[in-house]
């Protein structure tokens, strides 16, 4: 009797909406880590069919990946911030101090070693002093990003001199473009990436950091700590970019990097991850995002699309996305930043 | 309790009127001192000078209070500057080619800023997306329009009749305390101030005592927007024209106007927002003011940049750490306190 | 739960609106329209039957560095007259901020299938190089001084540049300065050298024609050599024997730290001339203006300027003093440099690189064109109606530039194009325009 009331009643209880079976599929957490590779792919296709298989093309892949690589990278540093509730705005302006620093190495040396070294030391410095003023002084992480990004603009250009930009010889950023630099020290280092991130403690505790900081101090977590882990692993990510920005053009100039914190911040929520952090936090959000930025640009280019539309397109897109792949909250999200 | 600490305690009100008034007088102070001896000319040296104060100080002052009404309540909207370009843009346009001169520029700005930000604020009641990231994607639109339209012209203010008014010292006295009154009855003393007040404590408790957190968020946007309007307007009566952006680059106006707000924070505790912002722009005002003038004796404009946000950080590391400070201040005094009634027992054990 | 599906909808309907306002708002897509091809001022319009549209289609990348008036004006004259005369469809940047982003937009270009590139920004080997690979003609408007690796380079898809006669228009400024400026010198002269620290060849030219001009009227022993002053990336006082006060102020107007810069610059008085190697007649409007009033002196402003309501607006509106807000703007024929682009592009597209695109020496050529001196409402009135976008009036109409194109003349050559562009000047433009 009461195994066939309790059928009768789960026979009632299937009968959901639509609005109810998509808030389902959406919530489950495989949805959430599939959408923004579906959406990806969705875009490579539809761009595909509009230019007649033309986008399809290695070439034009190789491309995509090509532009998406420095946002990528920087992406998936700043990831480590993003997941213990931080926000850093200013690696734009780190990226262009350290690409600065290591091409005025390199003109003074003629060392590509150093180049690399002191681009990455420099990224390094510059993240720990953000760190540092958070930690220390108990600054929040924006407040000083927006701080540091005009006296690291500053002195970049001061450092850049009259002229505006300065350049390396062709031939060496050839040579490092043409031994795959650029892509085998992304992958090492996105490799890096995910494994920290998702596969040893580290990882595990700068999430949870993220989704309940108060929980995580009082199982013995260090916030401090957590914090200094993440500007290092951010660091290194903005050090490499900052050399595969210059080997991209063999020049440094005083627009370098500007205006990289918000589209890092963009590649990021296109690709998944929530800024603020939490359990869904993941490494491979902010590649996928820039991915998804880079082939919308081409795309629309490609099927002749104005320049003026396309920034619009992609706001909208964006939006879009977001709104499809966010959780719906209660109440109106809100986090006090200031 | 000493005389002083006596008298601080029986005029509160008056001590804190003079803390704000004396934070822009110091900055003004020193600026002037480092003018004169360094670079010959004091830092408010013509009439010029007070009208660009001025201007420029109701152009922070509104864009100040715009983030203000948002921010403190945990929603740092980034598509605020792309608000601001689009409501002078569209709105100023609009009241030049129906001659409307300087006053019909800035209620039209007003009125596509409400409108401008009502909208965001709508999307963001209704899709509960964080205001950071709805901002992102609100600027790239925004900014794509106001890019757009008038064939990539902007707003171009100067020779058109009527806009002197824009630039007149009396006018901007009047909209300066309007914008004061107003905004001061809004945020202390209407229904809407203090449920404001009471969903930055607390969103869940405000919500659960039947505040309408949604209607509250709306209305907070649309004051925004409006703001930011003024502003605008304001910022483009001394640039002669307000040239539209694309790449957010709008967000550059967001961040430059978090330092008078910041120091406006602090100081609303010692009066109220309003207040307390208009005193932290001045101050700021003052600080590029001064800053300004050492270009006469060759200080790059980037020197200028590292100096001002040096001392934005300076002032964030004390107000971070204010109550720490205020906590070893006050520790020195309990020990000296202990050691002083030690030795008074002491002296009178002996005795 | 119905008020939140009817909020839904509603979001999304507003959502839709706002993006269907800015799609329709946003004007036409980047191929050409004719609609507005009407008629230049010399020449057939896009429906006469006497001319035969070509039937080979280019795609031609257009990399923009900024977003002003001159912009505006080529973006017009390309999709509405050139394109539908030639067959031509051009792909529009965003403003392009550096070299990266010149790099990105290349190389989407050429996966769009681009024929050819024509750069306002970037001015680089890289960039010619990446052309080259892709067998994409690449056209540079600037100078080949500000790129000898690009100069010195075997780049044979790269066609050469297309860009002002600096050296003309320095002596544009000196002459005005020289009918203009007081017997004594006693006013004070500010100048705004603009991107010359960082080797902007125009802005440079400029500020060393103010500066030779000076030192001509009043006979002045400058301390340092003008190569140094020009160069200079912080405010200077120009040391001189005469104790004349003459202030060189850097950097680019189009950063936010230029007009407070200016601004205290002015207000201390001492300046009754201010001249500006870059376009800022506008951005200095207002502080000018108020200096004038409070100080009641005359400043004489000179600057570079596009056609534009812009500038017709500056001469039109008096200052103080009763003069235009503007004294002298140097303008170029907008028109007339985007038709040389465009000609010497399409000759190389046409296969005639070789003969149409290199000097003596094989190398890539060096196209130069006059600017025009405006120094009163009623010359400005003279030029009413020249690069008028909404008319679709055109300085160089199709007579102009089918005179520069090897389909028409087949034995041309860049000496011949540099002779048509150097006999651009008030009086020809007006007898073509009639």
């Amino acid at each position: 009797m009461n195994a066939d009331t309790s059928i009768k009643k789960n026979e009632q209880g299937l009968n959901l909406s639509l609005k109810e079976r998509i808030e389902i599929i959406r919530s489950n957490r495989y949805f959430l880590m599939v959408f923004p590779f579906v959406m990806l792919a969705l875009i490579i296709l539809v761009f595909s069919i509009a230019t007649q298989g033309n986008f399809f093309r290695p070439s034009v892949l190789k491309g995509v990946f090509s532009q998406a690589i420095i946002i990528g990278t920087c992406a998936t540093g700043v990831a480590f911030i993003y997941s213990n509730g931080n926000l850093d705005i200013s690696i734009g302006a780190v990226l262009g101090m350290a690409a600065t620093l290591g091409v005025l190495t390199y003109n003074a040396t003629q060392s590509a070693l150093l180049f690399v070294l002191v681009s990455m030391g420099s990224a390094l410095v510059l993240m720990t002093f953000n760190c540092t003023m958070s930690v220390i002084f108990h600054i929040k992480t924006i407040t000083v990003a927006i701080v540091v990004i005009q006296i690291y603009g500053a002195i970049t250009t001061l450092f850049i001199g009259g002229a505006g930009k300065i350049e390396i010889p062709y031939e060496i950023s050839a040579s490092m473009e043409d031994g795959g630099f650029r892509y085998i020290a992304f992958f090492i280092y996105f490799a890096f990436c995910v494994v920290i991130y998702h596969y040893t403690k580290v990882g595990r505790e700068l999430r949870f950091l993220g989704g309940n900081a108060n929980c995580a101090r009082q199982t013995g977590m260090s916030d401090s700590k957590a914090t200094y882990i993440s500007f290092l692993m951010t660091g290194l990510g903005v050090g490499l970019a900052a050399i595969f920005s210059v080997i991209d053009v063999s020049a440094v100039s005083v627009e370098t990097g500007s205006g990289l914190g918000m589209d890092v911040m963009l590649a990021t929520v296109l690709g998944g991850m929530s800024i603020f952090g939490g359990a869904r936090s993941n490494a491979y959000a902010g590649l996928l995002g820039a991915l998804t930025v880079a082939a919308l640009n081409k795309g629309l280019l490609m099927v002749g699309v104005s320049s003026a539309f396309i920034q619009a397109i992609r706001g909208l897109v964006f939006l879009a996305l977001v709104y499809l792949n966010s959780e719906r909250q209660s109440l109106l999200p809100s986090r006090v930043q200031f | 309790m000493s005389k002083w600490q006596n008298f601080n305690k029986r005029h509160i009100l008056l001590m804190h009127a003079a803390f704000t008034i004396a934070v822009p007088l110091v900055v003004w102070m020193v600026m002037n001192v480092l003018d004169t001896l360094v670079c010959g000319v004091s830092t408010m040296n013509s009439i010029v000078d007070w009208t660009t104060l001025m201007r420029n100080l109701v152009s922070s002052f509104c864009f100040a209070l715009g983030l203000n009404c948002n921010l403190p309540v945990g929603r740092m909207d980034t598509s605020t500057g792309s608000q601001m370009y689009l409501a002078c843009i569209l709105g100023g346009n609009i009241a030049l080619s129906l001659n409307l001169g300087g006053v019909g520029v800035l209620l039209f700005s007003m009125l596509l800023g409400m409108m401008a930000g009502g909208f965001t604020g709508f999307l963001f009641i209704n899709l509960r997306i964080l205001p950071m990231v709805l901002g992102l994607g609100i600027s790239l639109v925004y900014e794509c329009i106001s890019f757009s339209m008038y064939d990539q012209q902007g707003l171009n203010l100067f020779g058109k009749p009527g806009v002197e008014i824009l630039s007149n010292k009396v006018f901007i006295i009047v909209v300066t305390l309007l914008i004061m009154a107003v905004m001061t009855y809004l945020f202390q003393y209407s229904s809407f101030g203090y449920n404001r007040r009471a969903i930055q404590g607390n969103q869940k408790l405000a919500n659960d005592a039947g505040i309408n957190i949604y209607r509250n968020a709306l209305l907070c946007y649309v004051a925004a927007g409006a703001l930011v309007a003024i502003a605008g307007v304001f910022d483009t009566a001394y640039k002669s024209s307000l040239v539209p952006v694309l790449g957010m680059s709008s967000n550059s106006t967001v961040f430059t106007n978090m330092f008078p707000m910041a120091v406006g924070v602090w100081l609303a505790k010692k009066t109220n927002p309003v207040i307390g912002i208009l005193a932290g722009s001045l101050s700021v005002q003052f600080l590029v003011l001064g800053l300004a003038k050492f270009t006469n004796v060759g200080m790059s404009n980037y020197m200028q940049t590292c100096v001002k946000y040096s001392v934005w950080l300076v002032f964030m590391i004390y107000r971070m750490n204010e109550d720490k400070i205020q906590l070893a201040k006050d520790k020195r005094v309990r020990v000296a306190l202990a050691k002083a009634t030690r030795a008074k027992r002491a002296a009178v054990a002996a005795a | 739960m119905r008020k939140n599906i009817w909020k839904r909808t509603a979001t999304l309907f507003l959502a839709g609106v706002m993006a269907v306002i800015s799609l329709s708002g946003c004007g036409g897509a980047s191929s050409s329209a004719p609609a507005a091809a009407a008629a230049s001022g010399s020449t057939t319009s896009a429906a006469s039957s006497e001319t035969t549209v070509p039937t080979k289609q280019f795609v031609i990348g257009v990399a923009e560095a900024q977003a002003n008036d001159e912009v505006t004006t080529r973006r017009a004259y390309y999709e509405d007259f050139i394109a539908p005369n030639y067959n031509v469809k051009f792909i529009f940047s965003e403003v392009l901020k550096d070299d990266a982003a010149v790099k990105t937009f290349i190389e989407n270009c050429i996966d769009s299938g681009a024929d050819a590139i024509i750069d306002f920004k970037s001015n680089s080997a890289q960039m010619a190089r990446m052309c080259e690979e892709n067998g994409v003609i690449y056209t540079v408007q600037g100078i080949p001084d500000m790129s000898p690796e690009l100069e010195d380079g075997n780049f044979p898809l790269h066609t050469g540049w297309v860009g002002a006669d600096n050296a003309q228009v320095g002596n544009l400024f000196r002459d005005w300065l020289e009918a203009n400026a007081s017997a004594d010198g006693k006013e004070g002269f500010l100048i705004s050298t603009s991107l010359a620290p960082q080797g902007n060849v125009q802005h440079v030219q400029v500020s060393r024609s103010i500066l030779e001009g000076l030192q001509e009227k009043y006979g002045l022993t400058y301390e340092k050599s003008i190569e140094d002053l020009v160069a200079s990336s912080e405010t200077t006082n120009v040391a001189n024997d005469k104790g004349i006060l003459i202030t060189l102020y850097p950097g680019s107007p189009n950063k936010e730290t230029w007009l407070p810069g200016i601004s205290s610059l002015l207000q201390t008085g001492k300046y009754a001339m201010f001249l500006s190697s870059g376009q800022t007649y506008n951005q200095s409007a207002t502080a000018v203006k108020e200096v004038e009033q409070a100080f009641n002196i005359d400043i004489k402003v000179a600057s570079i300027a596009a056609f534009s309501t812009t500038l017709t607006t500056a001469f039109n509106t008096k200052d103080a003093n009763g003069n235009p807000s503007v004294d002298m703007v140097t303008v170029k024929p907008s028109s007339a440099l985007n038709a040389c682009l465009f000609a010497v592009t399409y000759n190389a597209l046409n296969g005639a690189i070789e003969t149409t695109c290199r000097d003596a020496d094989g190398k890539p050529a060096n196209f130069r064109f006059q600017m025009i001196s405006i120094t009163s409402p009623e010359e400005l009135a003279k030029t009413e109606g020249w690069d008028n976008k909404d008319t679709g009036t055109w300085i160089a109409g199709k007579e102009f530039v089918d005179s520069m194109l090897v389909t028409k003349h087949p034995d041309i050559t860049p000496e011949d194009i540099n002779k048509i562009m150097a006999g651009l000047n008030v009086d020809s433009i007006s007898a073509m325009m009639g």
